[in-house]
């Protein structure tokens, strides 16, 4: 039994390891290759796991070499236009200018349906509006909407546009956050001044943003 | 690039782990199958007291090198060639003759296979 949890946590521990390693990235995400290596992980942590006559140590190195060749393997693809087009195919246009390419649909053994519904994800309700609609390696599909379909940006409407930076975390629960005070290019004399004008401390703040322009958002302990 | 170095660094480990692996393996098959043509030396000659107790150096030896082995052969395995040797001192002593033949030929025959699947051939490989 204890033997069992022992083995268990040393391959949750090797596991997460060799995830760690091979990079961040949402199943969503996965290349082929990335998806593959992933499964085969778990079914040799599971294996080790069940099996308690076969070595930890066995599955530890292979799960290791796993993550090792698919590093290896991905910056291969990096460096190499040949080896990424193996490993990960290459992204297909199925719709221009609104215009289905259903020859290539068949190919991709993607349905219509299949395909509208991924657009409708998208808020596309209407292929006509769609300029280019591309399949990525991941399975994705990325749109890109006829100029007259796209959503107006601060740009094409004149309006200001101030960089404001990203609203940072600076106090959590009462205490100061170092990393969202420097994202938010501000120190904690600045942010003592900011308190003193709401009168307030740092133990009497539940959370608060603020970003490098100085606008602030403060909600109080209860 | 670090993540590739430390892939590099992974893969070398691994195969330094399996190359001692091997080599311990194989000096392990070295002198058990050794000791084990002792006591059939013996057994062919009539000398169960001898036998038995070169199967008593046998075990002790096995016992000492099966705590390494179980690191990186199949538990099982090791626990089947563990039991034919740990039998052979006791058939050896009841002077079991027909038993002790086989359970040495077992014992030799388990060994050479844990051996043999550890080899890199295509036979092991596939």
């Amino acid at each position: 039994m204890w033997v069992s949890i022992i083995r268990t946590a040393i391959l949750y521990m090797f596991v997460i390891l060799g995830l760690r390693l091979m990079g961040k990235r949402q199943i969503g995400h996965m290349q082929p290759n990335e998806l593959v290596i992933t499964i085969l992980i778990s079914e040799i942590a599971t294996m080790a796991i069940q099996n308690l006559t076969q070595p930890v140590l066995l599955s530890v190195l292979t799960i290791f070499i796993l993550v090792s060749l698919e590093i290896i393997i991905s910056f291969i693809a990096m460096k190499s236009n040949i080896m990424r087009k193996i490993l990960n195919g290459h992204s297909a246009v199925v719709i221009k200018d609104g215009v289905i390419d259903q020859k290539l649909l068949k190919q991709l053994r993607l349905t219509v349906s299949d395909l509208m519904e991924i657009l409708r994800q998208k808020d596309v309700f209407n292929i006509e509006q769609v300029q280019y609609a591309i399949l990525e390696t991941n399975g994705s599909i990325s749109v890109l909407l006829k100029p007259e379909n796209r959503t107006a940006t601060v740009q094409d409407v004149g309006a200001s546009n101030q960089d404001t930076g990203i609203p940072a975390l600076v106090i959590s629960d009462g205490v100061v956050i170092n990393e969202g005070l420097k994202l938010a290019e501000t120190d904690t004399k600045k942010l003592k001044h900011i308190l003193d004008t709401h009168r307030l401390e740092y133990q009497d703040v539940f959370l608060m943003t603020l970003d490098r322009t100085g606008n602030h958002i403060i909600i109080r302990k209860e | 690039m670090k993540r590739v170095f430390i892939a590099c660094a992974l893969i070398a480990i691994v195969c330094v782990i399996c190359s001692i692996g091997s080599w311990y393996l194989q000096n392990t098959y070295k002198v058990i199958d050794g000791m084990l043509d002792e006591v059939l030396k013996y057994y062919e000659q009539d000398d169960m007291q001898k036998a038995a107790e070169a199967a008593v150096d046998l075990e002790k030896e096995w016992v000492k090198r099966e705590r390494y082995l179980s690191f990186f052969i199949d538990h099982q395995k090791v626990d089947e060639i563990g039991i034919s040797i740990t039998r052979l001192q006791t058939l050896a002593l009841s002077k079991d003759y027909s038993d002790l033949l086989t359970e040495c030929k077992l014992a030799k025959i388990m060994l050479l296979h844990v051996v043999n699947d550890e080899k890199v051939s295509i036979q092991s490989v596939l």
